[in-house]
């Protein structure tokens, strides 16, 4: 201690409940017990502060619990949302600081030596991280001090945030109770009987006295009351995965039910990248299915981003053609953190969007439309007809290559709609030419001008081979059509209009 | 002794998008609180162009040449460097006849196909999502006897392109914003010219230009346009 090293304690009291209340936020504030155990001898596992306060306590029977409190909301272990929930508590932890080490999936510790600077002061550190556990849904204690032990303790004591000046850990311990060091029954009992209360009279007792009566847990135990280390801080360099799961307690059979429930895992998804100051392109959706399988989908956008509604949206649009072989029972979610990109405004060009603005709209739009709508027009390499494709839409601007085109183009020269799909003809010839033309959807009859025929084959090499003729008709609602005849079918078409 | 000039950020957000256009040789600056159609004749009639921020219909039967009007507007737009989007609802673009008329088509985001409820609410998405100096949304034929457009879904267009560098274009066979439109431009039924001899062409269509609501103008203004084949 002495302030040559600072140390964040960052601590979720009652973590199994509150990993579950994170993942069903219709529990919150609610007396929950969590319960673990063989099916014959179930026991509370953990409670929530509701239920603590009503005197349920882990380790109880669910019998004694409920008689205890009829109206105990009693929830099997998530194992799945207590591992998002660490990981949350890993990133809120690695975006203030490098260093941090995992004593616990409830509890990191982390370095913050020199680090105060950066957000002020030592009080300011600690309110952004319990801001930042806040942010992810997790109801979390901070406090900082000179040693890892020193502010597990002070976290257990007292919950909000708590900082100890360099020095100060002494006395900022001693008037904790001895119970805080979570101590064997007998050891308790013993110390109960030697008067011994307090952390600071623990720290007070001579070490050999104590080492001779106690052994090796007596100096264990007094260096703990003295906020004293027993080993190195060994930070974590494990990446963390962004993975937000979640198990169901029943079954899903449909996608409004599933979309429900995938909402506030991206809600959280998204409240973790922001903890990351990240974004992701990529999401990856696993449902775990009621006969043992999985069904994995994978959804890209062009840049990253950190919407959950426009990722509800995909989602929705991704799932709406598929057909899974069970009802799902577990969903998970996983992102690839990357970070978003700003654009460097130019100005000498036209305002475009920023990739992340850009792949907003075109998720929202593809999740509109469906992605095979959305895109930037592509001209097929061919001449067939109707050959015609979309391309992924970049927003880039290749502008010389654009003002060329427009140099060589024939701009306000006359263009074609196309009639889609091309609506079937009945034609009828004189001379070779069309006289008369009946289309549905047309104002068909005699044609009253026409030029032709154009005559287009192709790809006469392949089976795809097509050839065919083409007439510019003036029909009598005044418009000028282009009229088509597949030479190898027959059959006429009126597919574009002069426009 | 120095004055400071301060610029209206309006004027300033539309600055670039005026640039390309002022050393582009034989082209006419115009205002910077429109977007060029590309056709000087309608550019003169609308008074500058497509007006930013606000929503202007282009009406008029099939083949009287709102298609050439957006393709050459889109064509401006995306030489001038800028993005453009096409919300095509009745999936009529013919993306070698724009290739042919200019129009860049890696910066011209297409909407193909979508019918035109969806229409309405993806050029919602493309106007709010920003970024794009035109946003033409071509009706096709949809409007003509089906179901309206819901009028608080314009209004809410409206809005939303209010106060944006955008200019919002609708394209059909009958106006759909009504007083919501800040300009509208009426198109009459084309007349073909054909070329005669030989094996016959059609040589030009020509149509007229009615201006049937403006902001700064008396309506009733018309002008000629005539497009070779």
């Amino acid at each position: 201690m002495g302030g040559v090293a600072r140390y964040a304690c960052l601590w979720v009291p009652r973590f199994a409940a509150a990993a579950l209340a994170r993942s069903d936020p219709a529990l919150r504030g609610k007396p929950v017990a969590v319960l673990a155990g063989p099916p014959t001898m179930r026991t509370v596992h953990e409670v929530s502060d509701a239920a603590w306060a009503a005197g349920v306590r882990p380790g109880m029977p669910v019998a004694e619990a409920v008689s205890r409190l009829p109206g105990l909301v009693r929830r099997e272990r998530d194992g799945e949302a207590e591992r998002s929930a660490a990981a949350a508590l890993l990133e809120v932890a690695l975006a203030t600081s490098p260093r941090v080490e995992v004593e616990a999936p409830d509890r990191a510790q982390l370095d913050v030596l020199g680090l105060a600077g950066l957000f002020g002061d030592e009080a300011r550190l600690a309110e952004r991280l319990a801001l930042g556990a806040a942010s992810v849904d997790l109801p979390a204690r901070v406090a900082i001090a000179g040693s890892r032990t020193a502010g597990r303790l002070l976290t257990r004591a007292a919950p909000g945030v708590r900082v100890v000046p360099p020095g100060a850990e002494p006395a900022a311990l001693a008037p904790l109770p001895v119970e805080l060091l979570a101590l064997p029954a007998a050891l308790a009992g013993t110390l109960d009987r030697w008067g011994i209360r307090t952390l600071g009279e623990l720290a007070a007792l001579p070490p050999a006295g104590l080492a001779t009566r106690l052994g090796p847990d007596g100096a264990r135990l007094r260096a703990q009351a003295r906020g004293e280390d027993a080993g190195p801080f060994v930070p974590t360099a494990e990446p963390v995965p962004c993975v937000e799961a979640v198990a169901l307690e029943w079954e899903l059979t449909a996608l409004e039910p599933l979309l429900f429930v995938l909402r506030p895992l991206l809600e959280r998804l998204a409240a973790r990248l922001a903890v990351r100051e990240q974004g992701t392109a990529t999401l990856a959706l696993t449902c775990g299915l009621a006969d043992g399988g999985l069904h994995r989908r994978r959804l890209s956008v062009s840049a990253p981003l950190r919407e959950p509604r426009t990722w509800l949206a995909l989602v929705r649009a991704d799932l709406e053609g598929v057909a899974l072989d069970a009802p799902v029972v577990s969903l998970a979610v996983e992102a690839t953190p990357v970070p978003l990109v700003p654009l460097q405004p130019d100005l000498f060009t036209p305002r475009r969007p920023s990739p992340h603005e850009l792949a907003r709209t075109l998720g929202a739009l593809t999740a509109l439309v469906g992605a095979d709508r959305v895109g930037a027009p592509v001209v097929a390499d061919t001449h067939r007809p109707g050959a015609i494709g979309v391309a992924p839409f970049t927003g880039a601007i290749a502008r010389q290559a654009a003002v060329a085109a427009l140099a060589f183009a024939r701009p306000g020269t006359l263009a074609c709609r196309r009639l889609s799909p091309p609506r079937p003809a009945r034609v009828t010839l004189e001379g070779g030419a069309p006289r008369r033309v009946e289309a549905a959807g047309l104002r068909g009859g005699p044609v009253t001008a026409s030029a032709g025929p154009w005559r287009t084959a192709g790809e006469w090499w392949t089976e795809t081979a097509w050839s065919r003729e083409e007439w510019d008709v003036a029909l009598p609602d005044g418009a000028v059509y282009r009229l088509a005849l597949d030479r190898a079918s027959g059959e006429w078409a009126v597919d574009a209009v002069y426009d | 002794m120095t004055s400071v000039v301060r610029p209206d950020p309006a004027e300033l957000r539309a600055l670039p998008a005026v640039a390309p256009f002022l050393v582009r040789p034989g082209c006419r600056v115009g205002p910077r609180t429109a977007v060029s159609t590309g056709l000087a004749a309608l550019d003169d009639l609308l008074g500058g162009g497509f007006p930013r921020g606000a929503i202007t219909e282009l009406v008029g039967p099939r083949g009287c040449g709102r298609t050439t009007v957006l393709l050459a507007s889109l064509a401006r737009v995306t030489a001038g460097g800028a993005l453009a989007a096409l919300i095509d609802a009745g999936d009529g673009l013919d993306p070698g006849s724009a290739r042919d008329r200019g129009v860049a088509l890696e910066q011209l985001l297409w909407v193909r196909g979508v019918g035109l409820r969806q229409a309405i609410r993806a050029a919602d998405i493309v106007v709010r999502g920003g970024g794009f100096e035109l946003i033409a949304v071509d009706l096709g034929e949809l409007a003509g006897g089906g179901a309206p457009v819901a009028p608080a879904a314009v209004v809410r267009l409206q809005r939303a392109v209010e106060g944006t560098g955008a200019a919002l274009v609708f394209s059909g066979l009958r106006r759909v914003g009504g007083s919501l439109a800040t300009a509208a431009v009426a198109l009459s039924p084309a007349r073909a010219a054909w070329e005669r001899g030989g094996p016959g062409l059609l040589r030009a269509l020509a149509s007229q230009a009615r201006l049937v609501r403006a902001r700064d103008r008396a309506p009733g203004a018309a002008v000629e346009l005539v497009w070779a084949a």
